[in-house]
């Protein structure tokens, strides 16, 4: 979820002139606007991908964790799947999702 | 009878307004359920799974979408004051981040990897069966 105000980068756009290439002077890039909410799944990401030691620190999956860490995926996935099929049931299963659905 | 209560909104409303635009249609055709009632059902499942949860408290366990597992628990201590707590498990494609608030975050390993596991496989099998109809194994619908 994006908590930014989508009108945020249009207030920051300020017209400086005719030239094409210096038509718009963007003086705060988006990325600087601060982002609130510890419940948000991109904060966490965002948190993580500053921090490098846990991708490190997670490089010694075993074998045996990551087989569990691929059921979770796929099983996940299958349910999403379902619960897509079961919101309209007019819609036919594709051939894509129906081998998904087979383990 | 019709005349009567039609007599009765033009009071109420102040205007000549005709009874079928109140009248509610029985058929809702392909749409059954929305999605959040999906989870809710799949949210009774799954806070089953782990045993049964004490008088007074609520544990909720659901498949949010397939990058998130939501563990919820609210319990009540001795003075009678409400504590809650929610678990967000992310799944990337190097590992489970547990996010929790008010805790460092971090991917979870051992125990609780095989635990979660094993809870998604029995959500999965017991979902499926119970509320999509469909063979866990094969994905086909069960008749």
């Amino acid at each position: 979820m994006d908590r930014r105000d989508p009108n945020q980068e249009q207030q920051e756009v300020k017209y400086t002139g005719a030239n094409n290439s210096e038509f718009f002077d963007i003086s705060t890039s988006a990325s600087e606007i601060p982002v609130s909410g510890i419940e948000s799944l991109e904060v966490g990401q965002a948190r993580r991908d500053v921090d490098n030691s846990l991708s490190a620190e997670y490089s010694s999956i075993t074998p045996e964790q990551k087989v569990m860490l691929y059921a979770i995926m796929l099983l996940s996935a299958q349910i999403a799947i379902a619960r897509k099929y079961k919101l309209d049931s007019e819609i036919t299963v594709s051939q894509e999702d129906a081998d998904r659905l087979a383990l | 009878m019709k005349d009567i209560f039609s007599k009765a909104l033009k009071i109420l409303i102040g205007s000549d307004v005709s009874l079928a635009s109140f009248q509610v249609t029985k058929k809702r055709p392909f749409k059954e359920l929305t999605e959040r009632e999906l989870i809710l059902l799949e949210s009774q499942i799954g806070a089953k799974l782990f045993g049964p949860v004490a008088a007074g408290n609520r544990r909720e366990f659901f498949n949010e979408d397939p990058k998130n597992w939501i563990w919820y628990e609210e319990w009540t201590d001795a003075d009678r004051k409400t504590h809650s707590t929610t678990t967000r498990y992310e799944v990337h494609t190097d590992g489970i981040l547990k996010v929790r608030e008010g805790e460092p975050y971090h991917f979870i390993e051992g125990q609780e990897l095989q635990n979660l596991s094993m809870a998604v496989q029995m959500y999965h099998e017991r979902v499926m069966r119970d509320i999509y109809k469909r063979d866990p194994q094969t994905g086909k619908l069960i008749n």
